[in-house]
């Protein structure tokens, strides 16, 4: 089962992307902020030869969502301005719940606000759980947050930890009260010494404190799932094809200053 | 000896609508309007930092497997007006309202947005064609 998120910064898909998700089988592709002509990706994503995508895109209008799975095996369950949750069930494998969210810029939204934003999520998500009795699951998408933001990190928030061990202890206590994890395997993702490009978005501001690449586009799992998404199924794709994202200095270039992410779940832990 | 206290004459209470009340009178009449389709649930939160209660209505559809949209935010302190509508579904920033008065007039700009209600309108539909596929 395989996920594409992209943050496409109302720019539209370059030509070689339906190409691209037919050859990586991708199951789900979610677009944040797409562009003008997104609503037709779905005809191109769907045209022989390439496979049956249907768009499932929430009436929020954030996000464009096609999906090459069978309706029922996608359902909604809840929409709100800045995340959608579904629950999908694959052929192959266990359902779990999927999160897409792009949550408010730093231009707009200072660290509380962000770290609310983050809140409202997991509070939401929580419900979904508790209502389909699991835990399996999966939030992705532009955070607009680093890794190590408040809003990423704290316990009442995504609670997203670095490391896979301390995630598999399921949950903290924090003043008597007990916050569930989330392992976020972008803490791995940042830097040159990370497996693939420093970031996932390049933008360098005239402050006096820039970081020029950032680490908002995420995938944060629940416990549940760290078995059937190891690291190496995670990918932060600099190329569709034979198409670079990265210019020859190394830096996003082209079509959206964000670079996609692609996550596969194995079907099955035995 | 009558008891004495030192209160002081305390105001008279004056009922006020909530606008927790005025969520669930809306939340009740979407569900009658629609026989059941539809239901409206509210939900209190503290929210971040614990200085404000806030509710929220999501709109419910039981028979999409609970599918919900939460389509209108109040909050307010613990005295409770003026609150805070807003409407992050509608991308509609906060609105301070100062009574009742003032809550339902912006609440009727939500409700009765072209958004709302396509979004209404494309639940029930969903929710007739699948009674009609199980009938």
């Amino acid at each position: 089962m395989r996920l594409l998120f992209w943050n496409m910064q109302k720019k539209d898909t370059p030509q070689q992307f339906p190409a691209y998700c037919q050859e990586q089988e991708v199951d789900v592709v979610l677009l944040a902020e797409p562009g003008p002509h997104a609503k037709m990706l779905g005809d191109s994503l769907s045209a022989p030869g390439v496979g049956g995508y249907l768009r499932l895109s929430p009436i929020t209008g954030r996000f464009e969502v096609f999906s090459r799975l069978p309706l029922h095996r996608m359902q909604p369950r809840h929409d709100s301005n800045r995340f959608s949750i579904w629950h999908v069930r694959p052929v192959l494998g266990e359902d779990f719940n999927l999160v897409v969210v792009h949550l408010p810029a730093k231009l707009s939204a200072g660290n509380l606000d962000q770290h609310e934003s983050a809140r409202q999520v997991v509070t939401e998500l929580q419900r979904v759980e508790r209502e389909l009795g699991h835990q399996r699951s999966l939030v992705i998408g532009d955070f607009n947050m680093h890794p190590f933001d408040d809003g990423m990190v704290a316990a009442n928030a995504f609670h997203g930890v670095m490391d896979r061990r301390t995630a598999a202890k399921q949950a903290r206590t924090v003043q008597n009260v007990s916050y569930d994890f989330f392992f976020n395997p972008m803490w791995s993702r940042m830097g040159d010494a990370s497996k693939g490009p420093p970031g996932t978005h390049s933008y360098a501001d005239s402050g006096i404190k820039t970081f020029f690449w950032h680490t908002f586009d995420q995938v944060l799992l629940r416990p549940a799932l760290l078995e059937r998404v190891p690291d190496e199924n995670i990918h932060v794709l600099t190329a569709l094809g034979a198409l670079s994202l990265l210019n020859k200095n190394g830096k996003i270039s082209g079509t959206s200053d964000h670079l996609p992410l692609l996550i596969e779940l194995s079907d099955q832990i035995n | 000896m009558a008891t004495s206290h030192l209160w002081g004459d305390l105001p008279e209470v004056v009922d006020i609508r909530t606008p927790k009340m005025v969520l669930a009178e809306q939340a009740s009449a979407l569900q009658e309007i629609t026989k059941g389709a539809l239901t409206c649930e509210l939900v209190a939160d503290a929210g971040q930092g614990q200085r404000f209660i806030r509710n929220s209505m999501r709109i419910v559809a039981p028979s999409l497997g609970r599918y919900s949209v939460e389509l209108v935010q109040v909050s307010h302190p613990v005295i409770v007006y003026p609150c805070i509508i807003e409407s992050h579904f509608l991308e509609k920033p906060g609105e301070k309202c100062e009574d009742e008065a003032e809550l339902e007039k912006a609440l009727v700009t939500i409700l009765q947005d072209p958004k709302t209600h396509k979004l209404i309108t494309n639940l029930l539909q969903q929710i007739k064609a699948e009674n009609s596929i199980a009938a």
